[in-house]
């Protein structure tokens, strides 16, 4: 029995392998086209995936070959690294911040730019262009617009009668200000996909709706909101999972500062990586960092599960 | 790593290319014989025959490349010409350079180490080293230097030579260096009534005071609170008060000692004359405070001076001026922080022979002359971390500027502690310590003793 059992999955796979092949011969020019991309995965993603669980399990100064096993030293460590804990609540400030933020004003701009107004493509075109701008030059950028001494911001703000405020070097104000920054970088991509969804929706249930006496915000409360839903949980999953990793205009803007307000978890990552030299430990606080995003996803997957379910 | 040092690499950078891009501004020409000329004429220091610097080390049989990375301005100036004569001089080597921002030269030369392609010679800053030679990474040049004319030992400042040792083995050669003193507005302190730069700690800051109407967002002084910023401007007044990084075994941390908590309140408490905004910032960002007169007074090395003399000529003119820094009480010890850089092999590169050519022909008194000073026509202000240069009396005719800085040199303390995990404590608790002093959220006596206990347990773990 159990070895009847036991025998099938490995036939039901052998046959999957063959099936694989038999696949790869008819259609070996779909294959021989995604090879590039499946190759560079492969070095830069599922090799650096696995070596860095390796490293979490070891420690390595990097310029040095030897890397000693230390068992779950590297981890034992994350329980008690105060810095560690700042990163991940910064990190969860951030993202708190970003997620609702982005999705608020990314579904308000999907709404006003699925209206038949002038010029329509054109803003949907300025809305995009930070999305396919790099983090690094808007966050330069950035940087001197919301400089204390020299900034536009307070250039325009002054003009108005409210005092400068120091936007990146003040402790409490530093983190605002990325998240006002990855807002203005992230809308682009939210109302993207709303404005995708919005079009999605078929104009008879609109029709319908105000047959039955329900004004706009109404239809908008119970017509659009519901069918946006699926747009809504891919967007939300999708921030939520890069916002846990925000590196680069926390590089480019702070450096981690002031007083660290600003130091998330893969900037700390990269700190003891790179700058302290302990590759372990910074591996094994990635690990920290996927598990935390893993639980948050398996989260919201069963919520929208259970949602759309019911 | 030692963060201490990192600001400092940040403005040889710009001292190096505004010095070398003009150096040569004849430029190499035509033939490499008339090259030769152009750079050697003006030279400073002991002519030594760049040909027989190390005749007991053989140059490669067949034809090598030697890649140096570096950060300085090589696309013009004294580099590429000193490359091609080095070239004449030992046909088999080439030189091919590669070029790092000198903000990731650590980054980027540890991760080339790592995937076991490192260029065969580096231009690190001299913290680099000190982080690199205990992993083995970089090349132990005892032996190269004692059979070379171009790199005697004995030579080199001391304090240089400590900065790239390691178990008082030398592992870089020091190329260029400088120090820290006190630059002043003069156009300001006249204004304010002060007739001299101070000269203790207690001029400073009444001068500071003086110099501060926050209302019209001019200060008396400039603070950085950031990372490796604010250690490394606080360590002179470490040393002056006579206090020290770590205990002499370098196991335990001594920056809380009585003497490092009265250099902590003082430094501190200068945060009332310096503008918040500069907190958050570097002491290259905020160069242009200075400049436009913003900040009084400035603590930076000799890279400022070039800064000033280029970038900012039109705007500061010449109202500023340069002060050793000011000691604790009249007559009290002086002290200030040096750094600089320097050249290294990492031991993973294949042509350690050819590489030592290059670097000991850069080291050589005419060529570190020239990269540091430029010629008369064209000076630039870095200061040759080596005795005879220094003592020479050619080397300030040109570069006058730089003479308080070399005065200063002789007050020149590397402390830098010899545990490889201090980089962590300076960069982790010392930094935040410092921080919280001067953002106000702490007490910073309370501060430096709670960084200090924790700084024991960074440096007694294994590196």
């Amino acid at each position: 029995m159990a070895a009847i059992t036991a025998d099938r999955p490995i036939r039901r796979r052998r046959r999957g392998i063959r099936r694989v092949l038999f696949d790869v011969r008819k259609e070996w020019s779909a294959y021989a086209m995604l090879a590039p991309s499946l190759i560079l995965l492969g070095i830069f993603t599922l090799f650096a995936v696995a070596f860095s669980l390796y490293l979490s399990f070891h420690r390595w100064d990097i310029l040095n070959p030897a890397k000693p096993y230390v068992g779950l030293d590297n981890y034992r460590e994350l329980r008690h690294d105060a810095y560690f804990r700042q990163a991940v609540k910064n990190t969860a400030y951030f993202t708190l911040g970003t997620v609702p933020l982005s999705m608020a004003f990314g579904l308000a701009i999907a709404l006003l730019l699925n209206q038949k107004i002038h010029g329509r493509a054109i803003f949907r075109t300025l809305f995009y262009l930070p999305v396919v701008t790099p983090l690094v030059v808007s966050g330069l950028i950035w940087k001197w617009v919301l400089d204390g001494d020299f900034g536009l911001l307070n250039y325009y703000i002054g003009k108005i009668g409210i005092s400068p405020q120091l936007w990146l070097s003040n402790p409490s104000l530093a983190m605002p200000s990325v998240i006002a920054m990855s807002v203005w970088a992230n809308v682009g991509f939210t109302m993207l996909v709303y404005l995708a969804g919005l079009q999605a929706i078929p104009q008879e249930y609109y029709e319908a709706a105000s047959v039955d006496g329900a004004g706009k915000w109404r239809q908008f409360r119970h017509v659009t909101l519901p069918l946006l839903a699926p747009s809504s949980f891919f967007i939300c999953v999708y921030l939520i999972i890069s916002s846990f990793q925000v590196f680069d205009q926390i590089f480019v803007m702070t450096n981690g500062g002031p007083l660290r307000a600003t130091t998330t978890v893969v900037y700390y990552i990269w700190q003891a990586g790179f700058q302290q030299f302990t590759m372990g430990y910074a591996s094994a606080m990635a690990y920290g960092l996927f598990a935390i995003i893993f639980v948050f996803t398996i989260v919201q997957v069963v919520l929208y599960n259970r949602r759309t379910d019911a | 790593m030692r963060k201490a040092v990192l600001s400092a690499s940040v403005c040889a950078l710009m001292a190096v290319a505004t010095g070398c891009g003009s150096s040569g501004s004849s430029g190499p020409g035509g033939t490499t014989h008339a090259v030769n000329q152009t750079v050697q004429s003006g030279a400073i220091g002991e002519k030594l025959d760049l040909s027989k610097l190390s005749p007991s080390i053989k140059d490669p049989s067949s034809p090598v490349t030697i890649t140096y990375e570096t950060w300085q301005d090589f696309s013009k100036g004294a580099l590429p010409a000193l490359a091609k004569e080095f070239h004449q001089i030992h046909p088999n080597i080439s030189i091919k350079f590669q070029a790092v921002p000198a903000d990731s030269a650590q980054t980027k030369l540890t991760t080339q180490i790592a995937g076991g392609n490192p260029p065969d010679v580096a231009y690190v800053d001299d913290g680099t080293v000190g982080a690199f030679a205990p992993r083995g990474a970089i090349v132990n040049l005892e032996d190269y230097m004692s059979k070379s004319k171009a790199t005697p030992k004995d030579d080199y400042v001391p304090a240089f030579a400590k900065m790239v040792s390691y178990q008082g083995q030398m592992y870089g050669l020091p190329i260029d260096g400088e120090s820290t003193a006190l630059f002043y507005r003069t156009d300001e302190f006249k204004k304010a009534g002060i007739s001299s730069p101070p000269k203790t700690w207690s001029e400073l800051e009444a001068d500071a005071k003086k110099l501060t109407i926050p209302s019209e967002k001019q200060y008396g002084y400039a603070l950085f609170a950031t990372t490796g910023e604010t250690s490394y401007y606080w360590y002179p007044f470490l040393y002056q008060a006579g206090g020290t990084q770590t205990t002499p075994d370098d196991k335990r941390a001594a920056f809380a000692s009585p003497a490092g908590l009265k250099a902590g309140e003082f430094y501190v408490g200068l945060r009332k004359y310096s503008s918040p905004d500069l907190w958050g910032s570097d002491s290259w960002t905020s160069r242009v405070t200075f400049a436009t007169g913003k900040s009084a007074m400035y603590m930076a090395g000799a890279w400022f001076a070039g800064e000033m003399e280029n970038t900012f000529k039109k705007t500061i003119k010449n109202n500023w001026a340069v002060a050793p820094l000011p000691t604790e009480t009249a007559g009290s010890p002086c002290a200030t922080t040096i750094a600089g850089d320097a050249l290294v092999i990492p031991s993973a590169g294949k042509n350690h022979d050819a590489a030592w050519k290059w670097m000991e022909f850069l080291s050589a008194p005419q060529n570190m002359a020239l990269l540091n000073l430029g010629t008369k026509k064209n000076p630039t202000t870095l200061l040759p971390p080596r005795t005879s240069l220094l003592n020479n009396p050619e080397t300030f005719k040109a570069n006058p500027i730089l003479k308080p800085f070399a005065a200063n040199m002789r007050c020149g303390i590397t402390d830098l502690s010899q545990n490889p995990n201090w980089g962590n404590v300076d960069s982790g608790p010392l930094s935040d310590a410092l921080a919280h002093g001067i953002y106000g959220k702490g007490n910073i006596d309370d501060e430096l003793k709670s960084a200090a206990a924790k700084a024991d347990s960074i440096l007694q773990a294994p590196s």
